[in-house]
């Protein structure tokens, strides 16, 4: 493995060298004074990420208001992008989708779950939030945060592997009102309007963005290459005293869906039109109850034509599909929090609703009669014991079950999970040993052709642990990642064939701080997986390094990904760059690169050619996610 | 129990709106910079939030009345237009940015902007008042807004 790595090495010189200059940058420390450190010392105390960690949801990968401001993230997938083990990818539709196999399959990162606020997002049908919100415009967020693995059950509705939580800004930190304009390569263009504000004893903030994506277009080898452009609108808005809040979220995204349905992605037409609401109320009361009440709505239109059949037979036509599809998603929950001399307990009751509303296939309603609705009721306990003044123990029980129409099986599926978490001012270490049940999502089981099929819930056993250490201005972490899945839903083809896959993740990081302006992390991860997708063994090697500097009124951040992995053992670098200069208290215009070189990890698509029979293999096609693109940026806050 | 502490904040979170340490460390030191002297700095405010955090501080003394006072601090409009009506000469200090902008008493701020809090000072302002900052924070000062 490794010497496979060092053979690669000569290929990377070209990167080190610019990766050592702006280390030489870097390193040019001014000495700062007592003032700086002490307000350095107040920003990285009150930062708000510091009130919403919650160490006992998993292993958290943080992105602070700081980090997001500096890396001049506009979009969730600028911050994805750099995730060990994950990525960002894009699926053939040109839809977030970090977990795909490349293959034919509708969506498969339904077990990655976003909340926002602490309220998960979800299209329902999907699975995930992620299917819309993966590459949402941030202008709202504070800050964000990734925890890996199965989370605490009082966060989770159904399973995960990893969660992302977004915060939005708080109205006492940002009050009045900012915009964001961008404008870049081959007409990309994001206007971005933020207003907050207090009345009475109630805060609130909205925010309005709209995004016209002009994004590269792919060569499929014919004169009309796939295009993914989007164009969107994005409103989202809150208003919140001490005991209540409500949030409104709404997206319109419309999209040229890359290769969509086409087995040879050589599609006529392949457009995929959304509509997303979500709305959420929480309630805390008695002290110790709180009350959440959540609402989805999601939309798609789909044109989609191809000069052969398409992948899903369905509708009039085999070679067009024409219609519409809308799913509403209800959850409430109950939960009761309350601690007991060292005892942190917590319970809870969660019901979701999901239901294909409609399904419109060239103007004939189709939704009678077939599988679309899914109801699932979740119970949980928790208990966080304090074992010592700097150690804890916590063990949660979570029981899901899942009715489902048309005579599908229903689910009954069990969680456990064990964790013990040791933290002093310099050492912290975490270990979790669970057991998870995930059930097949259900646009999957539809789409796939599974509805007549005992497809079982996949069982995953894992063990995690983390060693976290800090001295003076450095920290070090690793994380160690076991998992194995029984009964896998990581397949590509027949799920029923009871496969098993196992993953060994482990990701090291390391932190300096420089001084208050000036500070790096690196972060390397290997990762094992045997039998997933359709692969026996797949090795993946990733290294993430980020370099924040100031000098006066210039800020700089340079990110750079680099990733290899056994499919193809190709080097991958993404190198972000930005430059911002402080035009005075209020307006700040930065110019920015993304995928400077132009050599980003790419998306393995699949295609069959339809015109030979069998049905044979065409040359897959090889997709950046992230476009090659600079940009300019102005800011102004008043 | 400090340890204990620890623990407890990585799993309630959301317990405290600010850091009272740190807040308490940064005003005794833009006061004392701002008067220089031993002794101690009188501070007027009308806001509890932040009189009560001054009551702790070696350095800040809240004091009651405004015409004894080196310095009053403020944080909304209301307060400020109740200080100026009552003692319209006064320096003050005030952690709201609009404030900043708006006043000319006010001759410093430390206000949340972009999920920072940043530090001001208006030199014309500071020397009106015969105040005058050490060279450390000549970064944090502005000629005017």
């Amino acid at each position: 493995m490794f010497i496979v790595f060092w053979r690669k090495l000569p290929i990377m010189k070209n990167y080190i060298v610019y990766i050592v200059l702006i280390l030489l940058v870097q390193s040019k420390v001014v000495a700062q004074s007592s003032i700086d450190n002490i307000l350095e010392e107040y920003n990285s105390k009150n930062a708000l990420s510091k009130q919403t960690i919650d160490e006992n949801k998993g292993h958290l990968f943080l992105f602070s208001r700081d980090d997001i401001e500096r890396m001049h993230a506009t979009r969730l997938e600028d911050i994805f992008k750099t995730m060990p083990s994950v990525y960002y990818h894009e699926n053939r539709y040109a839809l977030p989708d970090p977990m795909t196999s490349g293959s034919f399959e509708p969506y498969r990162s339904s077990y990655i779950r976003v909340y926002i606020d602490g309220v998960e997002v979800t299209q329902g049908w999907a699975g995930s939030g992620l299917l819309m919100y993966g590459n949402i415009n941030i202008d709202f967020a504070d800050h964000i945060e990734f925890y890996y693995m199965a989370p605490s059950y009082e966060t989770s509705t159904e399973p995960a592997y990893l969660t992302i939580f977004i915060y939005s800004k708080e109205t006492c930190r940002d009050e009045g009102a900012n915009i964001n304009l961008s404008q870049g390569s081959r007409g990309y263009g994001t206007q971005s309007v933020n207003y907050g504000g207090k009345y009475q004893d109630k805060s609130y903030m909205i925010n309005l963005s709209h995004t016209n994506a002009k994004r590269e277009k792919i060569d499929n080898g014919t004169d009309t290459p796939l295009k993914r452009n989007f164009e969107d609108i994005q409103l989202f808005g809150y208003i919140k005293d001490d005991t209540q809040s409500f949030h409104l979220q709404l997206l319109k995204k419309n999209t040229d869906s890359l290769a969509g349905a086409s087995w040879d992605a050589t599609p006529l037409k392949s457009k995929m039109d959304y509509l997303n609401l979500h709305m959420d109320y929480s309630l805390n009361f008695w002290q110790y109850y709180k009350f959440t009440i959540s609402y989805d709505y999601f939309k798609t239109d789909f044109d989609q034509e191809d000069d052969y059949p398409l992948m899903y037979i369905i509708g009039k036509g085999h070679d067009k599909l024409k219609g519409d599809a809308t799913t509403n998603t209800i959850t409430t929950e109950l939960s009761y929090s309350r601690d007991f001399e060292n005892n942190y307990f917590l319970a809870g009751i969660k019901g979701r609703y999901k239901k294909l509303s409609d399904l419109n296939l060239d103007d004939e309603d189709v939704s009678t009669g077939i599988f679309n609705l899914e109801r699932i009721l979740s119970i949980f306990v928790q208990d966080q014991y304090i074992l010592t003044s700097n150690s804890l123990l916590s063990f949660g029980m979570s029981y899901n079950y899942i009715k489902r129409n048309s005579q599908i099986p229903n689910d009954n599926l069990w969680q456990m999970r064990l964790g013990y978490i040791y933290s002093d001012e310099s050492f912290k270490y975490k270990t979790y040993i669970y057991r998870t049940s995930f059930a097949i999502e259900p646009m999957s089981r539809s789409f796939l052709y599974y509805e007549n099929d005992d497809i079982k819930p996949q069982t995953t056993f894992g063990i995690t642990q983390e060693f976290g250490y800090k001295y003076q201005n450095q920290k070090l972490r690793l994380c160690l990642i076991y998992m194995h899945d029984k009964y896998s839903l990581m397949q590509v083809g027949d799920l029923s064939s009871n496969q098993n896959t196992e993953y060994f993740i482990s990701i090291f990081e390391y932190n300096y701080k420089y001084d208050v302006n000036n500070k790096m992390m690196l972060q390397v991860e290997y990762a094992r997986y045997n039998e997933i997708y359709d692969l026996d063994k797949l090795d993946d090697f990733s290294v993430y390094l980020s370099l924040y500097n100031r000098f006066a009124k210039l800020d700089f951040y340079n990110g750079f990904v680099y990733r290899i992995n056994s499919v193809d053992w190709k080097n991958y670098i993404d190198w972000t760059s930005t430059i911002s200069y402080d035009i005075n208290e209020n307006l700040t215009i930065t110019i920015k690169g993304d995928n400077i070189l132009n050599k980003a990890k790419k998306t393995r698509l699949y295609r069959f050619d339809p015109t030979k029979s069998p049905v044979s293999d065409m040359e897959p096609l090889n997709i950046s996610p992230i476009d090659r693109s600079f940009s300019i940026n102005l800011e102004y806050t008043f | 129990m400090k340890k204990l502490l620890i623990i407890f904040f990585l799993l309630y979170g959301q317990l405290v709106a600010f850091d009272k340490k740190s807040t308490l460390k940064i005003y005794d030191k833009i006061f004392t910079s701002m008067f220089h002297g031993d002794s101690a700095i009188y501070v007027y405010t009308p806001n509890n939030e932040y009189k009560n955090l001054f009551d702790n501080s070696s350095y800040i003394k809240p004091i009651k009345d405004l015409f004894k006072a080196d310095i009053a601090f403020v944080t909304t409009k209301d307060e400020l237009s109740n200080v100026l009506k009552t003692n319209p000469k006064i320096a003050v200090f005030t952690t709201n940015r609009h404030l900043l902008y708006d006043y000319q008493a006010v001759v410093g701020a430390f206000y949340w902007t972009k999920g920072r809090k940043q530090l001001i000072f208006i030199k014309d302002r500071l020397d009106k008042h015969h105040l005058k900052l050490p060279k450390e924070y000549e970064k944090y000062m502005v000629d005017e807004l």
